[in-house]
């Protein structure tokens, strides 16, 4: 029972703690994610599958995936803007997306309940000097678990720090969705439902016929 | 050589039989098309020209009435809206002039099949407040190549 009051009043002044810790830690973590996706139109995919691989890589980044129309890169992020407008001047830019993800939080929650779960574990280490052989086991257990948490919380803040340091680019060579444009209903404008690309291309079909 | 009243009344006519000829011709005649476009024969009745380059980029001039009457900022805006909501991936858009007359270009991209298709559409009011309504169309880099020469085109049907 003493055990047990000893680690409820250590979780209570660690829940403060990491409140604490929580708000200094909002003050000196900053941190968006960056990822651009972008569609551009180019003679030679394969080649230029390979030139952009290869100046990822010089850039100090990777390629993640690959295939005929379609490469998924990872560029520091200081370079990615040099990467992106490297890409879009090997062909024609049809299309391009940037997203940015705020991780701040995420991040500041993670450390802090990194750090509290760290002193309670190191308290629990220093009760476990003192335990008696009954309560070993069960300080023992409260260790396991929290080492557990703690591998999982530090494999979380690593993942988040290599997003941060690491942004994404995709870039297509090719539209991904295949299905033409197609109107949902006529416009109230005459004129403008005989503006269709598969239109024009149907006329031109049917006079190759004819000619 | 003796120039008769006779052959003054031959030249006369000659020479009104052309004005005549070069003034009734269907206005899609004074239409340009883009260098290295091979026009195909046009119907008067419908008021359409229309061309086609060796590798398959379409050309193409109509004219529609302005109905409901409206000036170009209004078509401009109707235009992109919709084929936007249709679908289409929006490329890049600008002011484009014919002689005098300024006109509204929007190029659009759009998978056809297997390949990956440019539109271009340029809208202008005429003199006689029709809308002249220019299509253009490719695999978009046999389009990106004769880009230029549609434009240049473009800028010579008014």
């Amino acid at each position: 029972m003493k055990y047990r009051r000893i680690i409820k009043s250590l979780a209570i002044w660690l829940t403060a703690l990491s409140i604490i810790g929580s708000a200094w830690a909002a003050q000196t973590v900053t941190g968006s994610v960056f990822s651009a996706s972008m569609l551009v139109k180019v003679t030679d995919p394969e080649r230029t599958a390979d030139l952009l691989v290869e100046k990822a890589a010089a850039m100090g980044g990777y390629f993640v995936l690959r295939d005929n129309n379609y490469i998924k890169v990872k560029i520091p992020s200081a370079a990615m803007e040099d990467f992106h407008n490297l890409a879009a001047d090997q062909g024609l830019l049809l299309s391009r997306e940037l997203n940015s993800e705020d991780v701040n939080t995420s991040l500041v929650q993670k450390k802090a309940l990194l750090k509290s779960k760290t002193a309670i574990k190191d308290q629990y280490i220093t009760v476990l000097k003192e335990a008696k052989a009954e309560s070993v086991v069960m300080v023992e257990n409260e260790i396991t678990g929290l080492v557990h948490e703690i591998e999982i919380l530090k494999g979380e803040i690593r993942m988040i720090e290599h997003r941060l340091a690491f942004s994404e680019v995709v870039i297509r060579f090719s539209f991904k969705d295949r299905s033409a444009p197609t109107a949902q209903g006529p416009s109230s404008f005459p004129w403008l439902n005989n503006v269709q690309l598969s239109d024009l291309l149907r006329v031109f079909q049917y006079d190759h016929h004819r000619y | 050589m003796i120039i008769t009243a006779t052959n003054r009344i031959y030249v006369f006519v000659v020479l009104m039989l052309l004005v005549c000829f070069t003034g009734c011709l269907p206005k899609q005649s004074q239409f340009s098309t883009p260098a290295g476009f091979a026009v195909y024969p046009h119907d008067d009745a419908v008021k359409t020209l229309k061309a086609v380059s060796p590798d398959g980029v379409v050309f193409r001039i109509k004219t529609e009435p302005n109905e409901p009457k409206a000036d170009l900022s209004f078509w401009k805006e109707a235009l992109k809206k919709r084929m936007l909501n249709v679908g289409y991936v929006f490329v890049r858009e600008s002011d484009i002039r014919a002689g005098t007359n300024p006109g509204y270009l929007l190029e659009l991209a759009a998978p056809v099949g297997a390949k990956d298709y440019a539109y271009l559409i340029v809208v202008f009011i005429d003199p006689e407040d029709n809308l002249i309504i220019v299509e253009s169309a490719g695999e978009v880099m046999r389009f990106a190549a004769r880009r230029n020469d549609i434009i240049s085109a473009i800028q010579k049907i008014l």
